[in-house]
């Protein structure tokens, strides 16, 4: 080490000083913004945007339900506001999670809405067969009952060569309908009452977020009546 | 299970209320009916010959006897055919109020036979299942 080496030292000094003791703040907008939590330098666990800290580096660890944890070193610089702007990415097991859940509700659906719409529409299409059926055969009964009151020869041959078969003929139709309306409906039923214990019988997934027990365990918490850990415990409600 | 039984249940008693047919077939109880097969709206009182002209001439009379239910409808026709001479039609005249037409034949000879056929029509000239066929020899 020369003289001019020498003559260095108290401005590093200076300056060391003065970056050990200076403050800078940090602004922390992590996504979500609901429910992020870090850990600052290993020690304590905050969820406050805003920080003033010592000028220097310091260890962040990020976390937020469902998310990844971001570990991470931001250097504070003395006099200065940082922005840090991060998005969690959302971890691979909860993403499978919610992709099964999915499927799970989907298929719950599948297995109770399909067949209760058929039978409901298979139970109008019957009801208004039956209204239909009944009609047809109140006209054929009314045209059949006013035969005897006929006194003309010509609407008598005209009810009975014409009228009448027409009405027949269309309550046959209807009858055909109804018969295959009842026969749809009662299909629908079956459909349904299987679709629903099939439904009964799907599992739903269930989800632990392993990265908050991971997260709990890293901070070590001082309380009052002297030391303790901070544990965290995921109860997954059904 | 119980479900599915109480539905086959409900689904026999709908079928089961399924409306039947009407028997056109047996629809033939109206003497209006061109297919009436039973006692006619009309019937022969009495068939009398009877001299006129001075007793010159002699007609044959038919009393013919219609019953109240045709009388109650208005537009029927009587014709009448007799086969001695070929094509004569007689069309009486019809007096809805009085329960007897008379039919006249005019050209008789005392001691033939006359054979007639009377036919009744109702409305547009449908023919109705009713006829009449009566004969008779022209004596005094």
């Amino acid at each position: 080490m020369n003289l001019r080496d020498l003559s260095l030292l108290p401005i590093l000094l200076f300056a060391s000083i003065t970056v050990g003791q200076g403050k800078g703040e940090i602004k922390l907008h992590v996504s979500p913004h609901n429910g992020v939590e870090y850990v600052l330098d290993g020690k304590e666990r905050l969820s406050n945007r805003g920080l003033v800290l010592p000028a220097g580096d310091h260890r962040f660890v990020f976390w937020a339900p469902d998310r990844k944890m971001l570990d991470t070193t931001l250097t504070i610089v003395a006099d200065t506001t940082i922005l840090f702007y991060k998005v969690l990415p959302i971890t691979d097991a909860y993403r499978a999670y919610k992709v099964e859940q999915k499927r799970a509700v989907q298929g719950r659906f599948f297995y109770r809405a399909i067949p209760l719409v058929l039978t409901a529409t298979a139970g109008v299409f019957a009801w208004n067969s039956n209204k239909k059926d009944r009609e047809t055969y109140d006209a054929l009964v009314a045209a059949g009952d006013s035969y005897n009151s006929l006194r003309v020869p010509l609407a008598i041959t005209g009810l009975k060569d014409q009228v009448l078969p027409s009405l027949q003929a269309d309550l046959d139709a209807a009858n055909r309908r109804l018969t295959m309306a009842v026969a749809l409906a009662g299909v629908g039923v079956v459909a349904t009452i299987l679709g629903f214990i099939k439904a009964g019988r799907i599992v739903e997934p269930t989800y632990e977020d392993k990265g908050k027990v991971e997260f709990d365990g890293l901070v070590w918490m001082p309380s009052r009546n002297g030391s303790s850990i901070q544990l965290g415990m995921h109860i997954p409600i059904r | 299970m119980k479900s599915n039984v109480l539905f086959l249940l409900a689904c026999a008693a709908i079928l089961g209320c399924r409306k039947h047919d009407v028997d056109i077939a047996s629809l033939n109880t109206s003497r209006f009916d061109p297919d009436w097969v039973g006692p006619s709206f009309m019937r022969i009182d009495s068939i009398r010959t009877v001299p006129y002209a001075s007793g010159a001439l002699h007609r044959q009379q038919i009393h013919l006897h219609l019953d109240e239910e045709l009388r109650n409808v208005q537009d029927y026709v009587i014709r009448v055919i007799e086969y001695t001479v070929p094509d004569t039609t007689i069309y009486p005249a019809v007096d809805p109020a009085q329960p007897t037409v008379v039919i006249l034949n005019y050209l008789v000879q005392l001691g033939e036979e006359y054979c007639y056929d009377i036919d009744l029509r109702i409305g547009s000239g449908i023919l109705l299942n009713h006829r009449l066929s009566p004969c008779a020899v022209a004596e005094l």
